[in-house]
């Protein structure tokens, strides 16, 4: 895997259309959407090059590499589950080969991600001809893409339906509206629509696809971040380790320190238990076995624990911790916007609720019996 | 067909409603409209139906129109029997 951030990766950080040339050169060696390749072919050896991908772009020091190329999967999943037509299969053989980028875009300036208050509409005419109308924010890969997966509300009948846009369509504007800190080269943007009677070949699937194709997109988007926040916090604490072996007064270095050792121990652990967790997850997944709530546990624990890990090594490495060669900080930055991406964590907290509510449902009669006794 | 309706029902009732709302279910109750199943709970039972009755789904098939009620699932479920 070095090799390929040898090759694929570091000869174009910092150059002109970086993000294209890596993922040009990803897709050559065939390294764009192997997560979907692996769960649907039920290909262990293929998961297992997918987590040794992500653990190999967490070492790259290019802040949204990691979010920008799992993006480019989730698109190719969904295309790959709702092709149709010629202009949905040139789409996903130019995503899987890197030729072009997609952005996945889904939340909303004034109602973020809820599918009930969407208001991006779109509606269909006796022709056939579609016309879509809203605005998007936060769309990660947005700056660069050239394809866009958008979720809308179709009028009357208010459905989700799902469509293939490109960069450049009649009515389609993309902005640069907001600066981030974290995840730059995802460059996140602002997208209008007003794009009338548009052939139908940009819906993905069937009208209505969306609200089903919508959760399970999501699913592989959630438990990527899980395993990316993961794999993020074990490579930050390895340099930690690294740097503060060689750090500290002629008698005793930082890391001979108990309390020192203490942090550092407890951090490992917390990724140790995060990292079976999530891998266990995912082979859930792969074995086709209903695991939601686990995704949903993995996205919200390993984004909050990844913080926290990160955190701590900025500040047990000192001046180091944050500077821009370090990585930590600028990992930092990255994690806390996945705390809000691929669904806020107390929007999940939300949906994991449920589970709750079946425990209390399962207890209730029992606890009042005992009560009357 | 009536047993495929009611295979589906039981499984409705005992996995996402309480014992108050599974008095109200009926094979024609509105399952998204009504709420009573969100988009991730037509996940689960997407899975439940495919292994239950040994079918497989197209991701083109899921619209509403196949889901919203537990007759139109059960109309889907015999249609991939052959049935």
């Amino acid at each position: 895997m070095q090799e390929i951030i040898n090759k694929d990766i570091l000869p174009y950080i910092n150059k002109e259309n970086c993000m294209q040339s890596i993922f040009e050169a990803l897709g050559k060696d065939d390294l764009l959407g192997i997560s979907s390749r692996a769960y649907n072919r039920q290909d262990q050896e293929l998961l297992e090059k997918h987590k040794k991908m992500i653990k190999t772009l967490t070492k790259v020091n290019l802040s949204g590499l990691l979010v920008s190329y799992l993006s480019q999967g989730w698109i190719i999943e969904c295309l790959q589950r709702l092709k149709t037509n010629d202009y949905h299969e040139k789409a996903l053989e130019q995503l899987k080969s890197g030729e072009k980028i997609g952005a996945f875009s889904l939340t909303e300036p004034a109602n973020g991600s809820s599918y009930n208050s969407m208001q991006t509409t779109s509606t269909v005419d006796e022709e056939g001809r579609w016309t879509i109308s809203g605005a998007k924010n936060y769309t990660s890969n947005g700056g660069i893409a050239d394809y866009f997966l958008l979720a809308t509300r179709t009028v009357p009948d208010n459905s989700i339906s799902l469509f293939l846009l490109e960069r450049g369509m009649d009515g389609f504007k993309i902005e640069k509206k907001n600066s981030f800190l974290g995840n730059q080269v995802a460059e996140i943007s602002y997208l209008t629509f007003d794009c009338k009677q548009i052939s139908d070949k940009y819906l993905l699937g069937r009208k209505g696809n969306g609200l089903f194709m919508l959760p399970m997109c999501l699913k592989f988007e959630r438990i990527d971040l899980a395993l990316y926040a993961t794999l993020l916090a074990e490579t930050i604490l390895e340099d930690t380790i690294a740097f503060l072996s060689h750090r500290g007064s002629v008698e005793q270095r930082i890391l001979d320190y108990q309390v020192v050792r203490h942090k550092l121990v407890d951090m490992q652990s917390k990724i140790v238990m995060m990292k079976r967790f999530v891998e266990g997850t995912m082979n859930q997944i792969m074995a086709k076995k209903e695991c939601m709530q686990e995704i949903l546990i993995s996205k919200i624990n390993a984004t909050e624990m990844a913080q926290d890990v990160i955190l701590q090594c900025a500040k047990l490495c000192g001046g180091y911790g944050f500077t821009e060669e370090s990585h930590i900080i600028s990992s930092f930055n990255d994690i806390v916007g996945l705390t809000i991406g691929g669904g806020a964590n107390d929007v999940l907290r939300n949906a994991l609720y449920k589970y709750i509510e079946r425990v209390e449902k399962s207890i209730g009669g029992q606890r009042n019996n005992e009560c009357e006794l | 067909m009536e047993n495929t309706i009611n295979q589906i029902m039981e499984f409705i009732k005992e996995r996402f409603l309480t014992e108050e709302t599974a008095s109200k279910l009926t094979p024609d109750t509105l399952l998204l409209d009504d709420q009573i199943i969100d988009s991730s709970g037509i996940l689960v039972l997407i899975m439940f139906v495919e292994e239950t009755f040994n079918i497989q789904i197209d991701d083109v098939e899921l619209v509403p129109e196949s889901f919203n009620t537990i007759t139109a699932l059960a109309n889907l479920v015999e249609s991939k029997r052959g049935w």
